[in-house]
């Protein structure tokens, strides 16, 4: 084989196994419901709450998750920005977690505005809103060393 | 007619289940599926090339939570896959789950009761299809006639998952058993025994590790069983045990199109028994096999598959010479590989409904049924083919 060939060959695999880097035009900020007596959340923890693995906040109460549909740009951008997955790895662990008894899956809503109306309305909630959208009924949680 | 009343109740679940999913500690979901399909120059599925609807799965689960730590999950499930496994009902998990640790970044679980076995990558919800990459599992590794005995074991399993700055750890182990009826005992040894074969345990453990800076996913599992003949009063086969020991790597990478996957096995099987003849049954063979599978995401709610799935049942006899002089009975030769590649199409009519289709070339038999006394093989010539077409929707 030609070193020339041999290059080309690893270049290609290289692109293949790259990190998908995705110019996404939505930054997104985390939400939760008043109730909630968590102020910051680490990528990891935030990550562990939207696969359905963490259920309960640290006071016992139970984490009630809510996203918008896989299909969404918004969603999208928050699965890629802030929790480091594909919306299709997110749905292949929701099913799993389902489906092997081991929890409940997120509230998928329709619209950003009923995300945000279930947000405010239903104690323990969380979810995400594009940054420039805030709501003086929810707070915003901050993620550390996460998307600025 | 069975399956008409079956997907009836099935749609009546999913009715009520829209008006009520749930009280605040009772949480349900369920799912019905039903297609058509057959397997040619095989009894793989059907028995005479005939194309049949035995291909339906439907299943109810429930969690109900007590508090923060406890809760308890079942799922009660009704299969007919044809000739591929027992036609019927059966509760494939009912467990305790205690959460012991439930710090942000780590979870710490025990389930006790019949837990379910979530050491390969398909294992958690293998008896969900529309969890799985197709509507059969590649059989080198989801082998369809050990599928009762795979799926979930009676006795604790302990689940660990930690997520931090090097990416997501999983490390799950298990101990228990699985009973195994009169039937599964004639067709994993012969359909002339007359008694029981009972696991006596199954020790599994396995890890998966997912780096935070890649989409890729590695995993290793380890798996240790034992079981034992018990024989009836008049009975061919006096006593008899055997053990297994597996070995499996998996990997998987995930990218914004598409999806790779692959599992690798050894596995070394012992049998020892002894026949009313007198002539002492003493095999140990170790077999290899593995597949690569490819997803490529056509449309968001159109997926393209294409498998490659290989296993051969001793890898000193990698092409079956050996099977045909056996001393219980010639065995074909082709009886020792089976080699299957698969080119499957999955459509999502809506976000629960998906239709899904599959065609299947195999050489080879060597993982349709337990390759040890020709009686108990199933017929395949030394290449057939199969395919199925699914109908699925979950709630």
């Amino acid at each position: 084989m030609k070193p020339g060939s041999l290059k080309a060959i690893v270049a290609c695999v290289v692109l293949l196994f790259a990190k998908g880097g995705v110019a996404d035009t939505y930054s997104t900020n985390v939400l939760a419901n008043l109730s909630v007596d968590v102020e910051t959340l680490s990528p990891a923890q935030l990550r562990m709450i939207f696969a359905g693995r963490t259920q309960f906040w640290p006071d016992g109460s139970r984490i009630r998750v809510f996203v918008l549909p896989s299909s969404d740009p918004l969603h999208q951008a928050f699965c890629r920005t802030q929790l480091n997955v594909y919306p299709y790895q997110l749905e292949r662990i929701w099913q799993r977690v389902v489906y092997s008894g081991q929890g409940i899956a997120p509230h998928v809503v329709s619209s950003p505005e009923l995300l945000i109306e279930n947000i405010v309305n239903t104690p323990g909630s969380i979810g995400y809103m594009p940054n420039n959208i805030n709501s003086p009924k929810a707070k915003n949680v901050a993620i550390l060393g996460g998307q600025p | 007619m069975k399956q008409l009343r079956l997907i009836g109740g099935m749609l009546a679940l999913a009715i009520m289940h829209k008006a009520n999913a749930g009280t605040e500690n009772v949480t349900w979901n369920g799912f019905i599926a039903q297609g058509i399909t057959t397997s040619t120059d095989s009894h793989y599925i059907t028995d005479s090339n005939d194309i049949t609807t035995e291909l339906t799965e439907a299943g109810v689960n429930a969690t109900y939570t007590l508090n923060s730590s406890l809760s308890v999950a079942g799922q009660l499930v009704y299969l007919d896959g044809g000739n591929r496994f027992s036609q019927g009902s059966r509760v494939d998990y009912l467990f305790v789950d205690w959460r012991v640790s439930q710090m942000f970044d780590w979870q710490l679980n025990v389930h006790i009761g019949r837990y379910k076995n979530r050491h390969w990558l398909y294992s958690a919800t293998q008896d969900v299809p529309q969890t799985r990459p197709s509507i059969t599992l590649p059989q080198s590794i989801y082998y369809d006639g050990n599928r009762d005995v795979a799926l979930s074991s009676d006795g604790i399993a302990i689940q660990s998952v930690s997520s931090g700055n090097t990416g997501t750890w999983e490390v799950r182990w298990s101990y228990g058993r699985s009973p195994i009826g009169k039937d599964d005992s004639k067709k994993l040894l012969s359909p002339q025994v007359q008694g029981r074969v009972k696991q006596d345990f199954v020790h599994q453990f396995s890890t998966y590790w997912r780096p935070d800076s890649t989409q890729l996913q590695l995993g290793v599992s380890l798996l240790q069983s034992e079981f034992t003949y018990q024989p009836a009063k008049q009975d061919i086969l006096l006593n008899g045990g055997s053990m297994i020991d597996r070995i499996t790597l998996a990997a998987r990478y995930d990218s914004e199109n598409w999806e790779l996957s692959m599992e690798l096995l050894r596995d070394r099987l012992i049998y020892q028994g002894t026949f009313a003849n007198g002539l002492g049954l003493d095999v140990d063979k170790t077999g290899e096999g593995g597949y690569i599978q490819w997803r490529y995401f056509l449309q968001h709610n159109l997926t393209a598959l294409v498998r490659i799935d290989t296993y051969d049942v001793d890898r000193q006899d990698r092409k079956g010479k050996l099977l045909e002089q056996s001393p219980f009975g010639k065995i074909p030769a082709h009886y020792g590989y089976m080699d299957e590649i698969t080119l499957g199409l999955s459509f999502d009519i809506t976000s629960q409904v998906r239709i899904s289709g599959e065609y299947s070339r195999v050489r080879g038999a060597g993982r349709i049924a337990t390759v040890l006394f020709p009686d108990s093989l199933i017929y395949a010539q030394p290449y057939w083919s199969n395919w199925s077409l699914q109908l699925m929707y979950w709630f």
